[in-house]
């Protein structure tokens, strides 16, 4: 019997049970009926520095619990309406394709005259400064940028960025929820206004995204804590366990991703790995597998219980990432994104390998139309 | 066990009938012109595509020049899966059909096929544009047979995709039925499973009676009314359908008074 592996977006966790699971591993009686939120909130200002700390923050930095990106994203925006746009009547916000959920909150506020424009990656997959120049305007008071692209891997130069936003006066906030785990990074370096992350996507609880607020106006409404006060020690434990991690994910997995590209190039003639020669993500490759279809593979895969990621909706697809790098508009159609985690073995490597390159020739057996032996 | 992401579940989502579609797609492949000279047939050939969606579709077909019969069809697809089986089950269909019988097909009938139920719909609203293109490009193909005369009374039994497998899903309900629902089953059977067919030659039929709860009259509609097969192939047919899909004990008889034959 195959055993199922996972080398799809969320597969961070790769075949643990389920984050939630993870989480109740390191706090088992927040879970239980009998806990007492009193115990917790005494203990809650210990768990938020060591948060911050973690996280390379000051104390001082405010930060907002929620159970949702829709929530977190409105949050954000009505802060910064309150705050910014209401009183300097600069209403131009730039934000890249995976902010998605700050998009949402800026939605409420176009009646009020809010405009929003995508920021779009250059050539090599990146949001440089240059990219970012021309999507800002004398108006712009607000930007957003995912640190990275968790489609592509590809990492932008965020505290180039931040520098930029800076010097403009312009509020900027940085999801670095794919940063975490995978790269050591300090919020104090980064220098943005606002942060964020969802901490399903490095085992951490379930429903809750968190919002870190840099500046150090106080604002009582980004302080909502103590319903999610039992959750600050899984968090904690899930963000410790993740940069535990770094060392392993960027000596293993980042070898175990390095064999499978070169593998992969090898066997499938014309394949390649997109956006290969720019910094990336450790645990992501996306390839591009001529003449197939990319989710005619990812379904024989599926078949297979092999699952991967053709696209995920939440990020907008593939095409809006990276048609800058082809000229031909099909291709990002015949693309295939591949996480890996530090849950991802050998053996699971050498699997997925195999039984791509099966699925491959099926899929290019099927869009050639050979699977007719009369003609 | 961990869940597939929302991408992945989507296959779960997939019909029987797509599913077996899709182990073993028998009409991908390419046609050529020579073969068809070889064979005396005309060779048509038409490709569309849409980069938004990601699909390509080419359609290949051998043409009888003297009735206009497509006897063999063939296409080339650049897609999702659904598209693979979107394409089997519209290859299967128009295949032995003339042009103007295979023209006459369109979304709900391919939507039907796939479907293992009639009430559980096969194609999200995002396959429905894949499903439209597969057909704008066929019907480009059936502009390049206009000039062929068809030949009249080309009508055939179209309901061979039934096979031979009994699904009834009223059997065990049947006895306690009240007899305006049992009137109302056949009907949904006949509308689902017959009228698209019998429309492709401009014909109908509806039930008129139900008569001890077992001998279902029909009257027939249109072109049917003066068809010879309207008396023996597609009643025998009807009568197939509606014992596999919702009782064995009833039998079809033909409202004679319709009849032109």
């Amino acid at each position: 019997m195959n055993k199922p592996i996972y080398f799809d977006s969320n597969a961070l966790l790769g075949s643990d049970p389920s984050p939630s699971a993870f989480s109740k591993k390191l706090a088992p009686h927040f879970f239980s009926k009998e806990y007492q939120p009193k115990e917790i909130l005494l203990n809650q200002k210990y768990y938020l520095e060591e948060i911050f700390r973690l996280l390379g923050a000051e104390n001082f930095y405010q930060i907002g619990f929620f159970g949702d990106l829709a929530s977190a994203g409105s949050l954000i925006a009505m802060d910064h309406y309150k705050e910014t746009i209401f009183s300097s009547g600069k209403s131009h916000v730039s934000l890249c394709s995976g902010s998605f959920y700050i998009k949402l909150g800026f939605d409420h506020l176009k009646e009020l005259g809010c405009q929003i424009h995508e920021i779009q990656p250059n050539d090599s997959g990146l949001i440089t400064k240059e990219q970012l120049y021309l999507s800002i305007n004398q108006r712009t008071s607000f930007v957003s940028i995912c640190a990275a692209n968790p489609l592509t891997g590809v990492i932008h130069p965020i505290e180039e960025l931040a520098k930029v936003c800076k010097e403009r006066k312009i509020l900027f906030h940085v999801d670095i929820t794919d940063l975490i785990g995978k790269k050591y990074f300090s919020l104090k370096e980064i220098g943005a206004d606002y942060y964020s992350f969802n901490a399903r996507s490095f085992g951490g609880p379930e429903n809750l995204v968190c919002v870190i607020k840099s500046s150090a106006r106080s604002d009582d409404c980004f302080l909502e804590k103590e319903s999610y006060a039992n959750l600050y020690e899984p968090l904690k434990g899930a963000l410790y366990a993740a940069f535990e991690k770094i060392d392993e994910i960027h000596l293993e997995i980042s070898r175990f991703r390095k064999l499978f590209e070169k593998k992969i190039v090898e066997q499938i003639e014309g394949a390649k790995i997109i956006f290969s020669h720019t910094e990336r993500l450790p645990t992501t490759t996306l390839v591009y597998f001529p003449k197939v279809s990319a989710q005619l593979l990812c379904y024989l895969l599926y078949k297979e219980k092999v699952f991967v990621t053709t696209y995920d909706p939440r990020f907008g697809t593939l095409q809006d990432q990276i048609s800058s790098y082809f000229d031909d508009p099909f291709i990002p159609w015949s693309c295939l994104m591949f996480s890996f985690s530090s849950f991802t073995s050998k053996q699971e490597v050498e699997q997925l390998e195999k039984k791509l390159i099966q699925c491959y020739e099926r899929a290019l057996m099927i869009s050639k139309g050979a699977c007719d032996e009369t003609s | 066990m961990k869940h597939p992401n929302l991408g992945n579940l989507r296959f779960a989502f997939y019909t029987k009938k797509i599913l077996s579609l899709l182990d073993q797609p028998r009409f991908c492949a390419t046609l050529t012109a020579e073969q068809a000279n070889q064979l005396g047939y005309r060779f048509v050939c038409a490709k569309e595509q849409d980069h938004h969606q990601g699909v390509k579709i080419a359609f290949y077909l051998f043409v009888n020049q003297q009735e206009g019969i497509i006897e063999k069809v063939r296409y080339q697809a650049f897609g999702s899966p659904l598209l693979i089986a979107i394409l089997e089950a519209f290859s299967e269909m128009i295949e032995k059909k003339n042009y103007r019988q295979a023209s006459r097909i369109g979304a709900d009938l391919i939507e039907n096929k796939l479907r293992d139920s009639p009430y559980d719909q096969a194609l999200d609203k995002q396959s429905e544009r894949v499903l439209n293109l597969a057909l704008s490009t066929f019907q480009e193909a059936t502009y390049q047979c206009m000039d062929i005369d068809l030949a009249d009374g080309s009508i055939q039994t179209p309901i061979s995709h039934l096979g031979s497998s009994s699904n009834s899903i009223h059997f065990e309900s049947w006895s306690i039925y009240s007899h305006q629902e049992k009137l109302k089953v056949i009907s949904d059977v006949i509308k689902v499973e017959i009228e698209p067919y019998v429309a492709l030659d401009e014909g109908g039929v509806e039930v008129k009676e139900l008569i001890e709860d077992k001998q279902v009259v029909i009257k027939y509609l249109g072109s049917c009314t003066s068809c010879f097969s309207a008396t023996g192939a597609t009643l025998s047919a009807i009568d197939q359908v509606l014992k596999q899909k919702v009782h064995p004990s009833l039998y079809v008889t033909a409202d004679p008074s319709v009849l032109q034959l």
